[in-house]
């Protein structure tokens, strides 16, 4: 399984030293520039990039300076933005760039957004392995062994978030979140339902951790 | 109501009272003075031909004449005097009339010699009738004059009618006019009404446009003087919130890279299984950003809460310098940069501690600015104290908002200094505590040049 390889721009080390242990440990591989100048001159050189995340403010030349260096090369762009003030989003959008984030992020939202943009790009990896069952997101399949185990649309989308971001425990909020949207204030208990029915239909209880009070998290070591 | 229409109406009901008043006293006035003069006229007429009548008949007749010769006798003397409104009652009756009416029956005159005047109404028409009585030859006689008067009364009636007429296109004119000036003098009054209504809904740059000279153009003076300190409260008013939005958007935005990072460093640790090195990386940068908040928060409390404390006393600025020196000794050294320092004054009026850390700051920002081995000037003479470096400058259009809080020419360089973009908002406000000017002189790769110039003439 070839990996898919990031490139990050961001002049904070706190920040880029976070988003790089955070994307190693999702399976990604990274490179770090804190200067924009230098990031332009790398990619000559290397330009293997599934994915850019580019901070906007900075040194050398900035992250929408950037965007044409990166079109160039066909990397698709994700800003990372302390602007809130949506012009700079707009502009940022209609240069080319696929999405943008606005600092304060917390890690997950980064990775969802870095998934979307891999998947619309078509670089995401279709095919998930966790023990011995494979999802597969295309045709949404999972198979444990060699028979095919049929679920239900809601565990299919609760048992794929658990599995791209297997080994990382989701806070329950979240999970509702991304799989019925933003703005969901309905009982969260209702995702208990579809764990249970997960752990039993796919006989993987002893992997399926409850974090109490916090979220579940999908082992696979 | 209006104002102009109260004026107005009030103005038009005084001027029709006085026309109509006047005019009717005028009017009755002139009527009996008419009617006094054809009376007068009418009893002198009456009096001549009474006297006339009189001398004549006793002029042809006496008491010896026969009665026959003596009546046709004043029967001629009386037609000789006689005019068309003469009247001559005998004792038998009339003895001669030119006239219909009977005076005889409405004025009787007894035997007294007394003229007597009546005005009577007899048959729609004024009959003005002067009689008196009269012995002559042993008889009595009336003697009368009646005269038709209605001439006189129509002549009254068709003169009120004028009168009226006349009146009234005063009053309408008189109207006009008043309510033409009336308005025309409270227009000025209507136009500030209006700019008032402007200036109540936030129009406040309005201003009365009114040039008279009377109590309403004063009135308008004074209201546009009004306008203008209400205009320029209210632009200090939005000038200061504007300067705090700007103020708590930079805060903010200052406060998000550090939270940026804190968040995913405990989101990491929270969710992920990092091993024991990665996690001690997390945990010092959490740590790291968890300071700089701090130090941005100790920076922001001394800028807020500077006014409150300050104690201007006269300082030695020689202890001042030494003091500084020694404080910045090692950040020099560290940095390769040596200060010098010149002191050509005694002492200025300051807050020691404020001051102290407005030059350490002007001195950081000069090292910072300039490359190891550059010197710096730490200088004071006359009533100023001032940094000098040659290092890079301030470019031309960053210098107006260098004092800006959170504005930072170079920001990742500044950042990575340690720099929170509040080192000059803090030099700005403690010269401004000090009444004290920040003249900044710089250009880009020479040096830079800050001058705090403290009030007051120079002293040597």
């Amino acid at each position: 399984m070839v990996k898919n390889r990031i490139l990050i721009v961001e002049d904070d080390r706190a920040i880029s030293d976070g988003i790089a242990v955070n994307l190693q440990y999702s399976g990604y591989e990274y490179m770090v520039f804190a200067d924009g100048q230098e990031a332009a001159d790398s990619l000559g050189a290397d330009h293997s990039y599934d994915l850019a995340l580019l901070d906007i403010m900075l040194p050398g030349i900035g992250g929408f300076e950037l965007l044409p260096y990166m079109k160039k090369y066909n990397i698709p762009v994700i800003y990372l933005t302390a602007k809130s003030d949506t012009l700079s989003e707009i502009k940022g959008l209609r240069d080319g760039a696929e999405d943008y984030i606005i600092k304060p992020f917390d890690v997950l939202t980064l990775l969802v957004r870095v998934e979307k943009v891999l998947e619309r790009t078509g670089k995401l990896n279709q095919i998930l392995r966790i023990g011995d069952i494979t999802l597969d997101l295309e045709n949404r399949i999972v198979t444990k062994g060699s028979e095919e185990v049929v679920l239900k649309p809601l565990e299919f989308e609760v048992f794929t978030m658990l599995a791209k971001y297997k080994n990382r425990t989701i806070l329950r909020e979240k999970l509702l979140n991304e799989i019925w949207g933003a703005d969901f204030f309905g009982d969260t208990h209702t995702i208990d339902v579809h764990i249970a029915n997960l752990r039993k239909k796919l006989d993987i209880a002893d992997r399926i951790k409850t974090i109490p009070k916090y979220g579940y998290r999908l082992e696979d070591k | 109501m209006r104002l102009w229409k109260k004026i107005s109406i009030i103005t038009i009901v005084i001027l029709l009272a006085v026309v109509v008043t006047c005019s009717t006293l005028l009017l009755l006035q002139a009527k009996d003075s008419m009617i006094q003069l054809t009376t007068e006229q009418a009893q002198t007429e009456q009096r001549n031909l009474s006297t006339s009548f009189s001398e004549m008949v006793q002029y042809y007749l006496d008491n010896e004449s026969k009665p026959v010769v003596k009546q046709s006798g004043i029967n001629y003397c009386f037609k000789r005097l006689a005019g068309n409104s003469s009247v001559l009652i005998g004792g038998d009756g009339t003895i001669y009339s030119a006239v219909s009416v009977k005076p005889e029956k409405i004025l009787p005159i007894d035997s007294s010699h007394e003229q007597r005047t009546s005005l009577e109404k007899i048959e729609g028409r004024n009959i003005l009738i002067v009689g008196s009585g009269l012995i002559l030859l042993n008889d009595s006689y009336s003697v009368y004059i009646v005269k038709d008067v209605t001439g006189i009364f129509n002549n009254i009636a068709a003169m009120t009618w004028r009168f009226v007429l006349i009146c009234g296109i005063g009053v309408i004119a008189g109207t006009l006019l008043i309510i033409l000036f009336v308005r025309k003098a409270s227009k000025p009054l209507i136009s500030l009404q209006d700019i008032t209504r402007r200036i109540a809904v936030g129009e406040y740059d309005k201003r009365a446009q009114i040039q008279s000279k009377d109590e309403v153009g004063g009135l308008a003076r004074d209201f546009n003087a009004m306008a203008d300190a209400v205009q320029s409260h209210i632009s200090d008013l939005e000038d200061t919130a504007k300067r705090q939005q700007l103020f708590i958007g930079g805060l903010t935005h200052e406060f998000k890279t550090p939270m940026t990072s804190m968040i995913i460093h405990s989101d990491t640790l929270l969710s992920a299984d990092l091993s024991k090195e990665e996690a001690q990386n997390s945990l010092i940068h959490i740590h790291a950003q968890c300071r700089w908040l701090e130090r941005l928060t100790q920076k922001l409390l001394k800028l807020i809460t500077l006014e409150e404390d300050i104690r201007i006393q006269p300082e030695n600025i020689k202890r001042l310098f030494d003091d500084i020196i020694e404080s910045t000794a090692e950040a020099m050294r560290e940095r390769n940069t040596p200060l010098k320092s010149e002191c050509n004054l005694e002492t200025l009026k300051m807050d020691y501690d404020l001051m102290k850390s407005l030059l350490i700051n002007l001195i950081d920002n000069a090292s910072k600015a300039s490359e190891p081995g550059q010197p710096i000037a730490l200088r004071a003479y006359g009533n100023t104290l001032e940094v000098q470096d040659n290092g890079k400058g301030i470019p031309q259009g960053d210098i107006e908002r260098i004092t800006d809080p959170f504005y930072m020419v170079d920001r990742s360089r500044s950042k990575k200094n340690g720099g929170s973009g509040l080192g000059m908002a803090l030099v700005k406000r403690i010269a401004d505590a000090h009444d004290a000017r920040l003249v900044i002189d710089s250009q880009t790769n020479v040096g830079t040049t800050m001058k705090i110039i403290f009030p007051g003439n120079p002293s040597s």
